[in-house]
């Protein structure tokens, strides 16, 4: 019973310590621009541009607010679906998480 | 919140200043105008540590210290957008800290770094909302000329978007001047399509273009892009701003718009600077581009 609650309590810290894709804000684009991932699963975005980015769904389920130079900030899918998403400072970068 | 109010009552007081002096003369009919000038001051970035400008605060002052030293004072300094680098309470308490010390009152317009998240529109609202603007957007008038300042940030994922509501309101506040009265309009993104690949440009900017355009004498001054850059389209002249924070490369020159990093630090100042206009018998005669060295 306790090795299961255990391993239950860790797979769900899991998500808050460990991303499981990396997308980077690269060169003003998303990089890469469609991750797919599992429900629960967790995603990192890492701005590597001199320019501020922003990580925002367009459909308003999540926003970053704003990343700075090596800033990172993580957001965890839960339900299955496809979530697009793009930069309010630079609209014309745009990502989607596929979840399923 | 007590700063905030009491920073809010400073930027009111301003304006006040600036009605006074319509009072007193300077401003009303076209007829009776006097000669005057206004600065406008863009894209300071508080906040931005990268090259090639690891202290845009500093720069920033070094305007603020310049239009201060201006023999004749300005009639206001307009500063159209993008004071900070992302929004942070901080960045706009730095912003406020030096642009307090200018001389002229002050009006300002929110660039998309301002207003990042319900937050950071939020935050702009708190360091320089206008009561007779609650919702970003304001028109005056000045020793005959009427100035408009625009808000084109606020819808992100198009951008720059102006929207239906403050088009309609842009609408009933330029069928009431006429057609002789000079008109200057701000806003941060340029109504115009600079180049589109980068998003330099308003969606709808169109509109107000074709509610320009009936009149004799117009003049839209625009930030965004870090560079001075003109533009005429039939009697309306455009001009976009240099920042004081750090140059963006000319339309199409680089892989991305992001900041030129490649500046020895003898050459950031000179890509640097404000505007001057001056202002006679009602009408813009001189922008003047001085830069910070």
């Amino acid at each position: 019973m306790m090795p299961f609650l255990l391993a239950a309590l860790l797979a769900q810290a899991q998500p808050s310590s460990a991303p499981t894709v990396v997308v980077h804000m690269k060169n003003f684009a998303f990089v890469p621009a469609t991750v797919q991932i599992k429900p629960g699963d967790v995603v990192e975005w890492v701005n590597d541009d001199d320019d501020a980015h922003t990580v925002d769904s367009s459909r308003h389920l999540f926003a970053s607010g704003g990343l700075d130079t090596h800033d990172a900030w993580e957001h965890a899918f839960k339900t299955p679906g496809t979530f697009t998403y793009f930069c309010d400072l630079h609209p014309y970068m745009k990502g989607t998480v596929i979840v399923k | 919140m007590r700063r905030n109010d009491f920073l809010g009552h400073v930027g009111w007081t301003g304006l006040g200043i600036a009605y006074t002096l319509g009072a007193t003369g300077l401003a009303t009919a076209p007829a009776e105008a006097a000669s005057f000038t206004f600065v406008q001051i863009s894209d300071s970035h508080i906040g931005f540590h990268q090259p090639p400008n690891e202290n845009p605060g500093a720069t920033l002052k070094l305007a603020v210290d310049a239009v201060n030293a201006m023999p004749v004072q300005p009639a206001f300094v307009i500063h159209t957008g993008d004071v900070t680098h992302v929004s942070k309470p901080a960045q706009f308490d730095d912003a406020l800290q030096t642009l307090r010390a200018l001389r002229a009152p002050l009006f300002t317009l929110p660039g998309e770094h301002d207003t990042i998240g319900a937050e950071g529109a939020k935050s702009y609202f708190a360091a320089f909302g206008r009561k007779e603007a609650p919702q970003g957007w304001y028109s005056f008038d000045m020793a005959g000329a009427h100035f408009v300042a625009i808000v084109n940030v606020f819808n992100f994922e198009k951008m720059g978007l102006i929207g239906n509501e403050q088009l309609d309101w842009i609408r009933k506040d330029l069928a009431a001047q006429k057609r002789s009265t000079p008109i200057v309009v701000f806003a941060h993104v340029p109504l115009y399509t600079v180049y589109e690949p980068w998003g330099w440009l308003t969606e709808d900017g169109g509109a107000v273009v074709s509610m320009l355009r009936r009149f004799d004498n117009v003049t839209v001054l625009n930030g965004h892009i870090h560079q001075i850059l003109e533009h005429t389209e039939g009697k309306i002249r455009f001009r976009t701003a240099a920042g004081t924070a750090y140059p963006q490369p000319a339309p199409g020159s680089a892989a991305a718009p992001g900041p030129i990093k490649d500046l020895p630090a003898s050459k950031l100042l000179g890509t640097l600077g404000y505007r001057t206009a001056r202002v006679e018998d009602g009408s813009i005669v001189k922008l003047t581009d001085t830069m910070l060295g």
